[in-house]
């Protein structure tokens, strides 16, 4: 079953700030797999689209609709116990409306590059990937071709440490 | 007995900088703002803040502290290694 991605707004940028052969990441992810967002991220790609180039990127495909913008179902319980974490309310948003997608489709998972934040899934259950993941989960999946997805993985690499990005061509190697 | 003058009448002359003054006044002011990132930037490097804390901590959005990290040389990753 294929992935599903919520993305935070790290590996948003991620994929709007790098290109392979001329074209954005996000235009390799998108067209194969649902890609979401909670409206706290499009609010900052909305604040921050007219200054950033990558953001004018995910800005238009938002509007585009090939981004989705999807509000979390109010979850209290879940809610009070992010705000014990020193977390920002675009990771909180995007962890709640992973869980709650995740219980309506379990392929679903929040795409998430940050420290904390990947802890936090992990002690909530809930499903999480690190983007360098989430592209080798659409390989195995035969949604993304291996030489794309290593050919993305080397154009992000700089946002990520050395050993992440050769674990990532190794596993797409082995495919 | 003389009327009192407001506050922001006190506070005009202040106001007055000469042009170099007011450069001094942006050059302190951002050698303050680079001293908070790196404060926060460290902490968000212990995990004790995410990438998201970091930005709100300094009225920022993830964008835009993406961008002045790498203007400032600094990693955007808290990943280990």
């Amino acid at each position: 079953m294929a992935v599903k991605g919520v993305f935070d707004a790290g590996p948003l940028i991620t994929a709007c700030k790098s290109e392979v052969n001329g074209k954005a990441v996000i235009d390799y992810l998108a067209p194969v797999t649902p890609i979401a967002v909670a409206p706290s991220v499009q609010r900052e790609v909305t604040a921050a689209g007219s200054r950033y180039p990558d953001a004018a990127v995910a800005n238009a495909r938002i509007r585009a609709g090939k981004i989705a913008v999807e509000s979390p179902v109010p979850n209290p319980e879940l809610a009070s116990v992010l705000a014990l974490y020193g977390l920002g309310a675009g990771e909180c948003e995007s962890v709640l409306l992973a869980s709650h997608k995740a219980t309506l489709d379990p392929t679903t998972a929040l795409v998430v590059d940050d420290v904390l934040a990947y802890v936090v899934c992990d002690r909530l259950k809930v499903n999480k990937l690190l983007f360098l993941d989430f592209l080798v989960a659409l390989a195995q999946e035969g949604l993304l071709s291996v030489a794309d997805a290593r050919a993305i993985a080397r154009a992000v690499q700089r946002r990520y440490p050395k050993g992440f990005v050769d674990h990532t061509l190794r596993m797409l190697a082995g495919r | 007995m003389g009327q009192k003058a407001s506050l922001s009448q006190k506070l005009e002359p202040l106001l007055d900088v000469p042009t170099a003054d007011e450069a001094r006044l942006r050059e302190l002011a951002a050698a303050g703002l680079e001293h908070r990132v790196r404060e926060n930037h460290a902490r968000y490097r212990r995990g004790e803040i995410s990438f998201g804390r970091f930005a709100e901590e300094l009225g920022f959005n993830a964008w835009e502290l993406t961008h002045i990290l790498e203007e400032m040389g600094l990693p955007t990753t808290n990943l280990p290694g």
